[in-house]
């Protein structure tokens, strides 16, 4: 019962998108904008028209005969804030129940039976709900319908004290809202039509084929919210950059808008992105973190856009330039978005992921994709050439690094884009089959990573505006110096380092020795007024510690990644309980296999005995569990993160002279990776948190 | 037994169990070859060939059954005498372009190879565009302040020193 009521609550936001897309039409404010500056001339301020809360639903418009020469009435009633808020309650509601029917084991929901199990623990019946095509569309519907409503809260909060008296400000808000509205009806009716997650079969069975073992693991559930909630931030940069290209609104306010939104998706599409991570690092005995598979691309080029944006709408803030280029990385960065979504849903490339127990059919997910970005793109391409920038600045310049930059992110995800559908493509064409795996990205991205790295280093340190060479040159003396010196003693101290890895610590070396030598000179060289250094710290701002940090951040992955994969040491042996293992600093003593009973699995479960300098530091526990549900295997790899490396232990299969199979690598240097990715996170962090506390304590927001 | 024989057998003894102790790079170690130099070769091909049943995943690193049969298979090759690239294409004969990791280039496949060169040659071009139409609109538009702007700068500018001074 409780299913059909969610079924209802579904076909309920379906609708109430639509009305809310029809409400705050942008046709229907035309339609009094016109009539109103008909009757009135241009001299007069020309009024929106001002309904009252009953007209509200009526189409009809009766242009206000009264001319209000300040405090108009906004053009939708206060009562309309109600809307996004009702979408949001039913999101929840249908959410609830189909949850409810994972908790309670309802077999007779096939989505159900199809990826759980009676016996599976609670906490993965709930994630379990999220796994198959339903639930995940169903989450990004409740996703978006969670942004519609904060970023309604935003604008309806701005419009209280300053929309009263800026029409245009109206009608970009009222198209905002009528976009995400039509976006939500349409995600809500591609669930229905495809995966539609609340259908009952007559007969239900007696219980279920069981969650996918592969997806029984927590960082696996927390993947699915984090990135669905990434995803409705690009819903709403996407309805934000229609608006403003509609109502030929694109400038700094508009960047004002955009700024919580997009810092916000590019810090949820990196956690989506460093939790795949170190999921495919812990899972099974590959160890590796990167595969360049569909499902990690299909983040990474959203992701790539949004990084790109971040910087041009910083731009757009400072300057009031960039603005069609803003708006276009808007519209692609949601594009990109979905189609990765239906790259990884559908089975168009290559076998599935276990995760995805049968085919699904996404079509309407494509034709979906089809309408709402041609009619953008066709939107933008009208528009774009209207959007006048007045300002200008030099090629050398802050604004210049900036947008070389976005240009060679947006390059490097084209890249991405086109070798993750060209298999795709081609089996299309012609009907043969190839791979485009790691070696061809490597190949081909370096060429453009490398002048990105470079650019990375010291556009930070340009002036606004316009800037000189020489003077660049004296600002990075201490940063060409200070990487010169890691490269030369990485190249000798590792005499016979290939090329690819030293250019990569190279660089990471330059992007850190810039970012402190920045630092540097902003905490020292600054004159103090009279105060203490203490003040230049204060004097910083959370948005310059936020870049600083998500700039080293990156430095140190890439300096960890190149690292770990040169020095990585691997020992595979068939072992005895008892024997010794010596890899890297580390011995690791092998102290035999117990065969143990989980929730739903057994497992064989190794213990190993970590020393260094013969003194114990941990105990690793790889294990191989069996999931009788499925009958299939997954092997969780044990892995110590020391301060110089990590250790990777996992166990095999029995070989044939009677030991078990070990496999144990150390990698150095791969905690940098991950300190890397989290300090990048907290960077993204620091700006949005910030701001929201300094709203919360009325303060204002920092300049800069 | 005569010394050089003696010094022959010492340093066998010295280097054998060298080699043995090298680190293993098979993922098995019942597959994995007793010379080392064959052993790194077909490791590195392995790192080139794709696991046919897992989601681009080198066969060196998949623990499926199929990849396993491709690196058992590889290092028959080698020990065979085979080359590497002889080795590639006994691969590739059997199961098609699809286990290379790296796409070769063939015609079917200019497009992927050529797409990241024009991609970066149309955003050069773009940029460059860009910069040129940036720098004709500043020029119609001078950069400096207009007259009113100037008059109403030094207004500001004597209220506020007016207002230091206080």
């Amino acid at each position: 019962m409780l299913a059909e009521f969610g079924h209802f609550a579904l076909l309920l936001i379906l609708v109430a998108g639509f009305s809310q897309a029809l409400l705050f039409s942008p046709l229907r404010l035309h339609a009094g904008r016109i009539v109103a500056s008909l009757s009135f001339g241009t001299k007069t301020v020309t009024a929106v028209s001002g309904n009252s809360g009953n007209e509200a639903l009526s189409d009809v418009h009766e242009p206000d005969t009264t001319p209000h020469s300040s405090a108009l009435p906004t053009p939708f009633p206060n009562n309309l804030i109600a809307l996004p808020l009702i979408i949001l309650a039913l999101g929840i509601l249908s959410q609830a129940a189909l949850i409810h029917a994972f908790v309670v084991s309802d077999f007779s929901l096939p989505i159900v039976a199809d990826v759980s199990h009676s016996s599976t623990p609670l906490l993965f019946r709930v994630g379990a709900a999220f796994t198959p095509d339903g639930g995940a569309m169903l989450l990004w519907v409740l996703a978006t319908a969670l942004a519609n409503n904060v970023f309604a809260l935003q604008v309806f909060r701005r419009a209280s004290h300053t929309l009263t008296t800026a029409s245009s400000d109206t009608l970009f808000i009222a198209n905002a809202l009528s976009i995400l509205g039509l976006v939500i009806a349409l995600l809500a009716l591609v669930t229905l039509i495809d995966a539609d997650p609340f259908l009952r079969v007559a007969v239900a069975p007696l219980d279920g084929r069981g969650m996918s073992p592969q997806s029984q693991d927590v960082l696996r559930i927390l993947r699915e919210p984090v990135l669905y909630l990434g995803l409705a931030g690009l819903t709403v940069i996407f309805t934000v950059s229609i608006a403003g290209l509609l109502t030929h609104k694109i400038d700094r306010s508009f960047a004002e808008t955009l700024r919580p939104w997009v810092i916000g998706t590019w810090l949820f599409l990196g956690l989506a992105i460093a939790i795949n991570a170190y999921r495919s690092y812990s899972q099974q005995a590959w160890g590796n973190w990167w595969y360049w598979d569909t499902a990690e691309n299909s983040l990474l080029i959203p992701w790539l856009l949004t990084t790109a944006l971040v910087h041009c709408r910083a731009v757009l803030e400072k300057t009031d330039t960039l603005k069609s280029w803003t708006a276009f990385l808007g519209v692609s960065a949601f594009a990109v978005g979905w189609f990765g979504v239906y790259l990884s849903r559908s089975d168009l490339l290559g076998p599935l992921t276990e995760t995805l127990s049968q085919s699904a059919d996404s079509t309407a997910l494509l034709v979906g994709f089809c309408l709402l970005f041609s009619a953008a793109y066709f939107l933008f391409w009208r528009q774009a050439d209207r959007m006048a920038e007045q300002k200008a600045f030099g090629f050398v310049s802050r604004e210049s690094g900036m947008f070389l930059n976005s240009v060679t992110l947006s390059l490097i995800a084209a890249v991405i884009l086109i070798g993750t559908i060209y298999p795709l493509v081609l089996r299309w064409v012609d009907g043969e089959n190839i791979t485009v795996g790691a070696p061809f990205y490597v190949e081909a991205l370096l060429p453009v990573v490398l002048p990105l790295m470079f650019i990375m280093g010291f556009a930070p340190v340009l002036r606004w505006r316009q800037d000189e060479l020489w003077l660049i040159g004296r600002r990075m003396k201490l940063a060409v110096m200070l990487s010169l010196i890691i490269v030369l003693f990485v190249s000798i101290r590792f005499i016979d380092l290939s090329p690819l890895p030293l250019i990569g610590i190279g660089l990471a070396g330059w992007i850190l020795a810039a970012a402190l030598s920045d630092l540097w000179a902003r905490l020292w060289h600054q004159p103090d007024h009279g105060e203490s250094k203490y003040r230049n710290l204060q004097l910083l701002g959370p948005r310059y510690i936020s870049m600083t940090l998500a700039h080293i951040g990156l430095a140190i992955l890439i300096a960890g990644g190149s690292a770990s994969a040169v020095w990585e040491e691997q020992v595979v042996l068939s072992a005895r309980a008892g024997q010794s293992i010596e890899v890297g600093p580390y011995n690791l003593q092998y102290e035999g296999v117990a065969l143990l009973a989980g929730e739903n699995y057994a497992t064989r479960q190794a213990t190993f005995i970590l020393y260094r300098h013969s003194l114990p530091v941990a105990e690793l526990f790889p294990e191989i569990r069996y999931y009788p549900i499925r009958g299939t295997e997954t092997r969780e790899a044990d892995i110590f993160h020391g301060r110089d490396g990590d250790v990777h232990v996992s166990v095999g299969d029995r070989s044939e002279d009677g030991g078990r199979i070990v496999t144990v690598r150390f990698l150095p240097m791969m905690p940098w990776v991950w300190t890397g990715m989290i300090l990048m996170l907290i960077g993204g962090s620091i700006s949005i948190l910030t701001r929201m506390f300094l709203r919360i304590r009325k303060n204002g927001v920092p300049a800069s | 037994m005569n010394r050089p024989f003696l010094i022959l057998l010492g340093v066998i003894g010295l280097v054998v169990p060298l080699l043995l102790s090298s680190p293993a790079h098979a993922v098995n170690p019942d597959e994995m070859l007793s010379n080392t130099v064959l052993e790194e070769r077909a490791r590195d091909i392995s790192q080139e060939l794709r696991c046919l049943v897992c989601q681009n995943q080198s066969i060196d690193d998949s623990d499926a059954e199929l990849a396993r049969d491709l690196r058992v298979l590889v290092r028959e090759r080698l020990v065979a005498g085979d080359t590497d690239q002889q080795v590639i294409d006994y691969i590739v004969a059997r199961y098609g372009d699809y286990v290379l990791l790296n796409p070769p280039l063939k015609p079917e496949t200019y497009v992927l190879w050529a797409s990241p060169v024009v991609l970066a040659i149309l955003a050069l071009i773009a940029v460059a565009a860009f910069y040129r139409r940036k720098q004709r609109e500043a020029g119609a538009k001078p950069d400096k302040l207009s007259k009113d702007e100037q008059t109403r700068l030094n207004e500001i500018l004597e209220t506020a020193q007016k207002d230091g001074s206080k």
